[in-house]
């Protein structure tokens, strides 16, 4: 009766040699194509925004340690950005998303936090969260507050660039610039917004993360 | 002589038992790929499994609240535009039609009708004056949120599913045809080489017990890694529906196996129970 699992079972393992052997260039660009698309863990799919922020007393350094800092997850607040001239603050949370956009300011993944000496790309609607942009004038101070350390940045710079100029932002720039942007123009019920209200702004203060 | 013709037989009908084994497999790994993956029932079943209809209409509803956002008019110009069911309704509509190569004509004369009416009463409650630019602002804004709406309706990358369906049909169709019956064809060669047909059984039970575990061994490993589980495509709904489907088409496949497990079963009784007879027949 043993040869009735052992033959089959030789015959099996065969095949799928064979099998393999014959289409291993097909299921090579396969398991590539499907890398692209298949992560090494199983994707947390609740897009429950979350908040890793706290509002406490900051003590004032020169620098801070990497390990110091909790790099956030996308749908993360993980900041307030005010403008005290104003009297306003939104909340900053990782990534852009629409659903992040809808419950503040949301920055790009793609560039850098407070603290790493390169560029910080933050955009909000221009309606709700970032309305306030268009009062900003050169000279007036943001600060962005992080549970690692307060930055403060100096609007350097107003702007007005089409969606799609590239020289709008230039993320590779190797200083630490605030790049605030929003929608343009302002009114309600304006035809498609083509255009978009920039804020550059540089860092005067806070503490480098090293 | 007759010792070595025995072994030459059996030797031969080891060989053809290892390439029935291998058309009859490669045929039911394209009947299990066609009722696993290619079946329009299948995409229902896995859109329904994956929460797919809630989940789309959520995502939606939140593009369209961005929009207005972006046009700064309140929620309410959207009310009762779209609910559930008409979603839904609208989602099978476009896989039914897409599935026959057609393209997703959407009904939005309703929708628009009542965007327009809530987008009345929003300005009269807002005090806003309707001006050319205000009236542009609102053809672009109900014209984005119908288009969203159309988009949101289709199944990311399904024309791409359908197209390769479409290509796939045909060749499920002549290689399962073509495939089993060459595998028809060996197995009438096994038993034409042996005068005692319940010698010839045991090699093609060889077969069919190959093909059971050729059917089961691969899709169980793949459903015990859950690989699908890891797929990740945006928006995440269509990860989902992915995933499930990819469950769900693994198990049709094991399924299968398990139908030739249990046919080998049968055959493998059938020919103890012949033999029996064929033994009590030769006592008596």
């Amino acid at each position: 009766m043993a040869v009735y699992l052992t033959i089959p079972l030789f015959f099996s393992l065969l095949i799928y040699t064979l099998v393999y052997l014959a289409i291993e260039p097909v299921v090579n660009a396969g398991v590539a194509v499907a890398s692209m698309v298949i992560a090494r863990e199983t994707p947390n799919f609740l897009e429950d925004l979350t908040t890793i922020y706290q509002d406490k007393n900051l003590v004032e350094r020169s620098s801070i340690p990497l390990s110091e800092v909790v790099i956030p997850y996308i749908g993360t607040h993980y900041a307030n950005l005010s403008v005290e001239r104003l009297g306003v603050t939104t909340p900053v949370y990782f990534g852009d998303s629409d659903r992040i956009l809808l419950a503040g300011a949301g920055q790009y993944s793609g560039s850098f936090l407070p603290g790493f000496k390169r560029p910080i790309l933050i955009s909000g609607h221009n309606l709700s969260v970032f309305n306030y942009l268009q009062y900003l004038t050169v000279g007036d101070k943001i600060s962005l507050k992080t549970n690692y350390g307060l930055y403060i940045y100096e609007v350097t710079g107003i702007a007005i660039h089409n969606a799609t100029d590239p020289a709008a932002i230039d993320l590779g720039k190797q200083e630490e610039e605030l790049i605030l942007y929003t929608c343009y123009p302002f009114q309600r019920l304006s035809s498609r917004k083509y255009d978009r209200w920039f804020v550059y702004a540089k860092r005067i203060s806070g503490p480098d993360v090293k | 002589m007759e010792k070595q013709n025995i072994q030459s037989r059996r030797i031969i009908s080891l060989l053809l038992s290892f390439f029935i084994a291998l058309f009859f497999g490669s045929a039911t790994y394209l009947v299990a790929g066609y009722f696993g993956f290619f079946n329009e029932s299948v995409i229902y079943n896995s859109l329904e499994s994956s929460d797919y209809y809630p989940k789309a209409l959520e995502y939606y509803t939140t593009s369209t609240q961005t929009l207005t956002v972006l046009y700064g008019v309140d929620d309410s110009v959207l009310q009762d535009t779209v609910n559930s069911v008409k979603f839904k309704i609208d989602v099978d509509n476009c896989i039914h039609t897409s599935f026959y190569g057609k393209k997703c004509a959407i009904d939005t004369q309703s929708m628009e009708s009542k965007i327009s009416t809530n987008m009345t009463a929003f300005m009269v409650a807002e005090d806003i004056t309707l001006t050319t630019e205000v009236q542009t602002g609102i053809d672009e804004f109900t014209k984005m949120t119908l288009d969203n709406y159309a988009k949101s309706v289709n199944i990311p990358y399904f024309s791409y599913y359908v197209n390769v369906k479409n290509k796939a049909d045909g060749l499920i169709l002549a290689g399962t045809i073509g495939l089993a019956l060459i595998g028809g064809f060996l197995i009438s060669l096994i038993l034409g080489m042996y005068k005692r047909k319940l010698k010839a059984l045991r090699y093609i039970i060889y077969s069919t017990i190959t093909t059971g575990l050729l059917c089961i061994i691969v899709p169980v490993y793949l459903l015990w890694t859950k690989f699908y589980e890891r797929v990740q495509i945006t928006p995440n709904y269509v990860s989902q529906l992915i995933s499930s489907l990819i469950f769900r088409g693994l198990w049709v496949f094991v399924w299968l196996g398990f139908g030739w497990l249990i046919l080998s079963v049968l055959l493998l009784y059938l020919k103890q129970k012949w033999m029996y007879q064929n033994e009590k027949h030769i006592e008596n």
